[in-house]
């Protein structure tokens, strides 16, 4: 009976100690998951504030929207360097402002069809020529960082000229010359605050509205799928509040 | 015939030598080696044949062409390419370019010039030479670097 009392007592010691010891390694593994976790998002080229962004999406009861971001940080976007885009881009008080030739793309993200709802833009005219903005989509970067997608964009060559809107197709770096689709702007179009634009892309045709109207259309079966991005035009700099990025079949 | 014909008597110390040269160790060694470079030979053609690169240049064909500007004037430095793949070239001084290694097929041809360009559409035989012709750039340059496509 005393025996099995002191034995009792002994496995009641070792049971406590192995509990302790249990508590260190479970914060250990689960540090170790939480690494590997990170490291092999890291490795795959997810943003772990992308991740973040689209759980708190989901989480938030709204599972259309499947990028949300201010720009109180530039995690996840990475600049293209390649020779033509050479000006900087960067945040402050929120907001992604661009110096003329700064263009940025959104890394880990890979959709086919979406919808581009670009916040508030501001354009400062930096030059009296080649102001403007543009918004990639089904971008790619090759493995010399230059860029394989499309773009719409909206562009003034001189004082004199009312401005032009029009997707063009981005083949190793290169802009096709002939746009896939382009169009006049109307008449006093707002330079400096240009209209609330959204882009739709389904399939291989894109549809871009101002203010809720569509304004032109474009249809292209080269890049199905790829991330989205902005730039600013020679002459302008841009300043950006949001960029959401909708499912396509949540949208009218 | 018949008187030509050896006789019994004459083998009957046994077989006659027979009329030949002996044997030359140098003359062996000879033969050996040249055997054994014929050997190598055939075994460098037999690996040859069997390269990815060999199979490549049976298997695909070339482009060829000239680029020029507004004026005609030939255009070095454009860039020639074929989206998709690392085939990439570009012109020479003459405005001339070679791209080798392309899988047969219609293939779609990028040219350009300063970050604006055109595609075309070439047919590629395999261990041909396909020319695009006398291709046109825009050479004028916007102050942002691009060629003034607009």
């Amino acid at each position: 009976m005393h025996t099995n009392n002191k034995r009792s007592s002994i496995d009641t010691k070792a049971a406590q100690a192995r509990r302790g010891q249990s508590m260190t390694e479970y914060a250990l593994i689960l540090a170790l998951i939480l690494l590997s976790a990170f490291l092999t998002l890291q490795l795959m080229g997810i943003s772990v504030a992308d991740v973040y962004a689209r759980l708190a999406a989901l989480l938030g009861g709204d599972a259309c929207i499947a990028y949300d971001t201010g720009f109180d940080a530039l995690d996840g976007w990475s600049p293209v360097t390649d020779n033509l885009w050479r000006g900087d881009m960067t945040t402050a008080d929120g907001q992604l402002t661009g110096d003329p030739l700064s263009a940025i793309t959104l890394d880990g993200f890979d959709g086919e069809d979406y919808v581009i709802d670009v916040g508030r833009v501001r354009l400062d005219p930096v030059r009296p020529v080649y102001q403007g903005y543009g918004v990639m989509f089904r971008s790619n970067r090759d493995d010399r960082g230059r860029m394989n997608g499309y773009m719409f964009e909206i562009e003034k060559v001189n004082p004199n000229d009312r401005g032009t809107m029009y997707f063009s197709k981005w083949v190793n770096g290169n802009q096709i010359r002939r746009p896939i689709a382009s169009r006049p702007l109307a008449a006093g179009f707002d330079w400096q605050r240009p209209p609330h634009l959204k882009i739709a892309v389904a399939g291989d045709r894109f549809t871009a509205y101002f203010d809720g109207s569509p304004v032109l259309e474009g249809q292209d079966a080269t890049y199905t799928d790829g991330t989205v991005g902005v730039a600013a035009n020679w002459g302008s700099a841009l300043t950006l509040d949001s960029l959401r990025v909708n499912d396509s079949t949540c949208e009218p | 015939m018949v008187e030509n014909a050896p006789r019994l008597n004459d083998y009957a110390e046994g077989m006659p030598e027979r009329p030949g040269r002996a044997r030359d160790p140098q003359q062996m060694r000879r033969a050996a080696i040249i055997g054994l470079m014929l050997l190598a030979i055939g075994l460098t053609l037999a690996n040859v044949t069997q390269s990815r690169r060999w199979i490549m240049a049976r298997n695909t064909g070339a482009l060829t062409g000239s680029v020029v500007d507004e004026d005609g004037a030939p255009v070095a430095g454009a860039e020639v390419a074929i989206p998709g793949t690392r085939l990439e070239t570009v012109s020479d001084a003459a405005g001339r370019f070679e791209l080798t290694g392309i899988p047969p097929g219609t293939q779609t041809v990028l040219v350009a010039y300063h970050y604006v360009g055109d595609e075309y559409t070439a047919a590629i035989t395999p261990g041909q030479r396909t020319d695009l012709g006398t291709v046109r750039v825009i050479t004028a340059l916007r102050p942002d670097g691009r060629a003034a496509w607009r």
